[in-house]
């Protein structure tokens, strides 16, 4: 066999198609592959050359992996407050174990709750579909802040109700530390699952579980040997984004410590990886935080890999092809229906708090009142066009998320489509680079950023101490980069090729053909990849607080919101930064509403 | 549809074709005509005043002319359409377009206005909030002083005061350095980044500004040039939060000391004291610079350790003014401004005490960076800032800094604020430690690690010993005796052995070994993790060993 056939090559690589390549190639390489090689190749070299000096240490020291607790509390009792802070396994231990539960309990409740939405009719289920998308309207940094609000010992609004009025706790509680950042990704992550498994849901051909239900298998049965595996590959897709989302998150991280400066919360590796980059500017980076940073990425890369080849091999959803079916949806007993009601509800309520809670902060007087909020005032809100440095941090992220948004849709369309319809050796290596930024944990692409273009470009426009807008663009569009890829990838994939050969054999050539034929059968899509592309860049939070940190004047919003959060401005600006989450959350209510709306159907939010 | 497309690019491109050439024809083509007619061109120069003006070069088709003193010049061209160019020093250069199609004499009169001083955007690196840089910005643009030197815009570049030298350098036309401490401005200085503030103006503002406060000299000299001027000056203290120490049955502390007892070890593992890291705050490593010097390396040690152990330690010193407003905790070690402000923003509970074991008072400077293209606007807005109008923002309600000069409490608007001028004249009273820069510069990279692998990361472990060590005391356990041999050795660095990992040794950390480091500690990041996690290991294995001496003390 051939390992490389020149003639197919030279009859595939027509000009358009070089160009398209070329545009992803050479983008991929130089701001994801470059930096990240040279992160991985700092973590390597030690006084005595290249070796493993770093990693054998950190795999050796307590303080990264331990196999007994090295402290912490959970479930103690003093002076009359219940301790929920978790153990100390070690930073790194941490990390996984955190990412591990959250995962796990994020998949139990996502595919119950799809389960339930997608296969029975009860009270207010239209109302519930809506209600459970809430907990993905970002509130970065606010959520922990509100968390922090709500489980205080002293005054927080939970031991407020619970203890000091219905008097139904025997102790305060205090949440805090690893077990409070389990709590605020899990209220957060959870609908990634669901809506991944929700989708598969609606794909398993009804036929499969009617035979089954032939044969004799019924509810609990059926589900376990018929549904379930059917729907594990969405569930494992779910499940990984679950993963990396948890290990790279510094939202909830920076939100518990910046309000209760807990110990045991600064024990995982996002915020190890972060507090180190103030270090990293002037001494150099610690090669044992570039040797963490490679283990975390070696980490979400390859599972990331082997869920998607897991995925690709299982998806067999869809025996037939053709259109959707109608859902196998029934209506339960009284019974299970309010059993129903009452978890969705109660999901609902505790999972949308730091929604709740960033409104409250927002337009009532919240932060300084205690308990309880007792009045409520634009006076934040309005800050939004009056307070000239907020004005600032929103303009600037609108700029850097337009342009981050051209790009991506430059480069993703040019992939997507190279991917999807040309025949080019190595084409499956494009695709995997292009999808990898989803298993790049943010603060890591920062670093190698920071290494490759504060060294080696020093005084450049791409020198981050200069001026890091520039990088904060590239670094949006390049994290977002695979969301657009699908997007436009699902869209490409139902275009028939018939169309495309019409278009040629009436004399069209392929650039032609790509901008009148494929481009506007494919502008849904693109359009909808770009809403969401811009929403998350918006909302993107790794990059922006460390590389968005080196300028004042070129800080976006997110990095805003955490100098708030996290201090530095004066008092009770917290509401400012709730203030501006809620903008945050009204463009990302808009952008999912156009994008629905322009594809006629709920999109596949997130996935592999 | 395909043709439609190209035709509309062949339009364009004719389009873009014949404005090309036209543009061409106009710019370009030389009016020539017919030769050999001379015609002659006179005229007189003055400035906007009307008075003639000597020495202006006039010129025009190759030829030149300079006026004399009557600002009258002449020459003779051939005839044709010419631009005819005024030019002097330090005045607008004009032209006009003359058109000479006749041999005659032509008249061409100019009038040349003054140059004025050219625009002036500052660069200014600073650690100020948005609130200072905003309120004196506004101020200054609208003074006399600004429109003097024609500054019509100030940029702010709110860098973080370790990136300032390379910042300078990278960027080489930085104009101002403003707030940071001492301690940055000397390394500044240092490295010779600095320009000595020279200007008639800025001598002035100088010699009524107090020579000294607290002990502390206002201004840093050398070679009898100064190099940087404190436009505030700050101490360093802790505020209270009252409601939280009422509510937990806990004294008001008066003294460093006090922050280290075992009474506020009571709460934990909830923390009633809040504090900064290390190597995160600068304000707070002044502060544990302040205990160390006022109580010697090693209790300034055992007293960090044990005031560590009964802390939230948070990232940023203003985190810990917050937990205070909010309650979070009873007592955070602040800079006073932070202090001033919740005591302004929640009077019946936050309150500012000025340590009775001693604080030190400390200028907050002002400079002039050599790189600055424009040196005298640029010592125009420092003079500006250390005048009584600039020194009015910091009587800002949001901003309540100790102003470094006086004179300002005597302004309509200094008499508003008689709270600050209180605390003012409290401040100048306060008990101030001797206190030397030298020193703490001397070890501070190594102090900043120490503390960081001593008390922030190993907190756990250090946290649980101490709540066990107190409430075993408390509850009459052991006996005070024995509490004060544990005391003895915590936080001790004579008693804290650790493998130096470049000799092998086994090493203490006493103040000649940390300053032997310190160097290394800030620039050598390998240096720097091997050492701190050598320290860490040695710190957290020894509040192992403590928590198991006192079990078995306990049974």
């Amino acid at each position: 066999m051939k390992l490389f056939n020149l003639n197919k090559l030279h009859h595939e690589l027509d000009s358009l198609t070089f160009l398209q390549v070329c545009i992803g190639t050479i983008f991929l390489s130089i701001f994801l592959i470059a930096p990240l090689l040279l992160m991985t190749g700092q973590a390597f070299i030690s006084k005595n050359g290249i070796n493993l000096t770093w990693f054998t240490d950190l795999l050796g020291s307590p303080e990264y992996v331990s196999f007994q607790s090295r402290g912490g509390r959970f479930g103690e009792v003093y002076n009359g407050i219940l301790y929920l802070w978790g153990f100390d396994y070690g930073i790194l231990l941490n990390s996984l174990i955190v990412a591990a539960i959250v995962t796990l309990i994020c998949s139990i409740i996502g595919v119950l709750v799809a389960f339930f939405v997608n296969r029975y009719n009860f009270f207010g289920k239209r109302i519930f579909q809506i209600l459970l998308l809430v907990p993905l309207l970002a509130t970065p940094f606010v959520n922990a802040y509100v968390i922090g609000k709500l489980f205080n010992p002293r005054g927080g609004l939970i031991n407020y109700i619970f203890y000091d009025f219905l008097h139904i706790l025997p102790w305060r509680i205090d949440i805090d530390g690893l077990f409070g950042i389990i709590l605020a990704q899990v209220l957060s992550y959870y609908p990634i699952v669901y809506l991944n498994v929700s989708a598969a849901l609606n794909n398993i051909d009804p036929s499969l579980e009617e035979m089954a239900e032939n044969l004799g298998a019924k509810s609990l049965k059926l589900f376990r040997t018929i549904t379930f595996p059917l729907i594990i590959p969405s569930l494992a897709a779910g499940a990984i984004i679950t993963f990396i989302f948890s290990l790279e998150d510094l939202g909830a991280t920076i939100g518990f410590i910046g309000a209760r400066a807990n110990p045991l919360a600064k024990k995982v590796v996002s915020y190890q990886v972060f507090s180190s980059f103030a270090e990293a500017l002037t001494g150099g980076i610690s090669p044992k935080v570039a040797a963490l940073a490679v283990i975390i990425l070696i980490l979400t890369v390859s599972s990331y890999i082997l869920v998607q080849k897991y995925v690709n091999i299982r998806n067999y959803t869809m025996l037939s092809k053709g259109g959707r079916w109608g859902s196998r949806v029934s209506v339960p007993s009284k019974h299970r229906q309010s059993f129903i009601f009452v978890f969705l509800l109660l999901l609902i309520i505790i999972a949308s708090m730091p929604q709740i809670g960033t409104i409250l902060l927002a337009t009532t007087d919240w932060t300084t009142s205690g308990a309880l909020p007792t009045k409520i005032t634009g006076e934040y809100l309005t800050t939004l066009w009056t307070n000239q440095d907020v004005t600032r941090a929103i303009t600037n992220s609108l700029v850097y998320s337009l342009i981050a948004v051209v790009i991506m849709v430059i480069v993703g369309s040019s992939i997507a489509y190279v991917v999807a319809k040309r025949n080019i050796p190595g084409k499956g290596i494009l695709d995997l680079l292009a999808t990898i930024p989803v298993a790049v944990p943010g603060i890591t692409l920062a670093v190698g950023y920071f290494l490759l273009f504060g060294q080696y470009f020093r005084g450049s426009v791409l020198d981050p101490l200069k001026d890091p807008a520039l990088l904060l663009i590239i670094a949006y569009s390049i994290r977002r980069l695979p969301f657009m890829i699908r997007s436009v990838h699902a869209g490409l994939q139902q275009i028939d090729k018939s169309l495309e050969e019409s278009s040629f054999n009436l004399g069209a050539g392929r650039t032609t053909t790509f901008v009148k034929i494929i481009l506007p059968l494919v502008i849904g899509h693109l359009i909808s990849g770009a809403l969401l592309g811009f929403v998350y860049s918006m909302a993107e939070v790794s990059t922006s607080v460390t590389l968005g940190a080196l300028r004042e004047d070129r800080e976006p919003i997110t990095f805003f919101i955490s100098r708030i959060i996290y201090g530095v401005a004066a008092v009770g600006s917290v509401s400012i930064g709730a203030s501006m989450c809620m903008l945050l959350m009204a463009v990302e209510i808009a952008a999912m509403t156009i994008s629905n709306y322009i594809l006629k159907q709920k999109v596949s939010y997130l996935g592999v | 549809m395909c043709e439609g497309l190209d035709q509309k690019i062949i339009a364009i491109a004719v389009v873009v074709v014949l404005l090309l050439c036209g543009g061409y024809l106009i710019f370009f083509n030389n009016p020539g005509g017919s030769q050999a007619i001379t015609a002659t061109i006179q005229g007189k120069v003055t400035d906007s005043n009307g008075v003639a003006l000597t020495g202006v070069s006039v010129s025009a088709g190759g030829k030149t002319s300079v006026t004399g003193i009557d600002g009258l010049y002449l020459f003779t061209l051939d005839k044709g359409n010419y631009n005819v160019e005024a030019k002097k020093m330090g005045y607008d250069t004009k032209t006009s377009s003359l058109s000479a199609p006749e041999g005659k004499t032509y008249v061409l009169n100019f009038t040349l206005s003054l140059t004025k001083p050219k625009e002036v955007i500052l660069k200014v690196l600073t650690r100020h909030s948005s609130d200072i840089t905003y309120n004196s910005k506004t101020a200054f643009l609208t003074s006399e002083i600004a429109k003097k030197y024609n500054i019509i815009d100030i940029k702010w570049y709110g860098i973080s005061g370790t990136l300032w030298v390379d910042a300078i350098k990278l960027s080489n036309d930085f104009d101002i350095a403003w707030g940071g401490g001492p301690v940055l401005f000397d390394v500044l200085m240092n490295e010779k980044l600095l320009s000595p503030l020279t200007s008639n103006e800025i001598k002035s503002v100088l010699s009524q500004l107090p020579v000294e406060i607290g002990g502390m000299p206002l201004k840093r000299v050398k070679n009898s040039e100064t190099m940087w001027a404190g436009a505030a000056i700050s101490s360093f203290g802790f505020t209270l939060n009252k409601q939280y120490l009422k509510n937990e049955n806990l004294p008001e502390p008066r003294k460093w000391m006090d922050l280290a007892s075992e009474i506020y070890a009571t709460t934990l593992p909830n923390p009633s004291i809040g504090t900064a890291d290390a190597l995160k705050s600068t304000s707070n490593t002044r502060i544990f610079e302040i205990i160390l010097q006022g109580y010697g390396w090693n209790e300034g040690w055992q007293l960090l350790t044990r005031m560590g152990a009964n802390s939230r330690i948070y990232d940023q010193s203003e985190l810990v003014r917050d937990a205070a407003i909010t309650g979070n905790i009873g007592i955070g070690t602040t800079i006073d401004f932070y202090g001033y402000t919740a005591q302004l923003e929640n009077p019946e509970l936050c309150k500012y005490i000025l340590p009775e074991d001693g604080t030190l008072i400390n200028p907050d400077p002002i400079a002039l960076i050599n790189t600055s293209p424009n040196p005298d606007a640029a010592q125009a807005f420092i003079t500006w800032c250390l005048s009584i109008e600039g020194q009015k923002v910091w009587l800002i309600p949001t901003i309540n800094r100790m102003p470094a000069n006086p004179a300002v409490f005597n302004t309509t608007e200094g008499k508003l604020r008689p709270d600050l001028k209180e605390i003012y004249e409290i401040t100048k009273e306060a008990a101030v430690i001797t206190f030397s820069d030298d020193i703490a510069t001397s070890y501070e990279n190594s102090l900043m690690n120490y503390y960081s692998a001593t008390i922030v990361r190993s907190q756990i472990k250090l946290t649980d010993f101490w709540m066990k060590l107190s409430s075993a005391y408390k509850s009459g356990k052991i006996t005070k005796t024995q509490f004060n041999e544990f005391i003895l050795k915590f936080g001790n660095p004579q008693h804290l052995e650790f493998i130096d990992p470049i000799s092998g040794q086994k090493q203490k950390f006493t103040e000649t070994f940390a300053i032997s480091i310190n160097s290394q500690m800030g620039s050598d990041a390998s240096f720097r993790t091997k050492m701190v996690d050598a320290i860490l290991k040695a710190a957290e294995t020894q509040y192992d060993t403590f928590v198991n001496e006192l079990k078995q003390i306990t049974g």
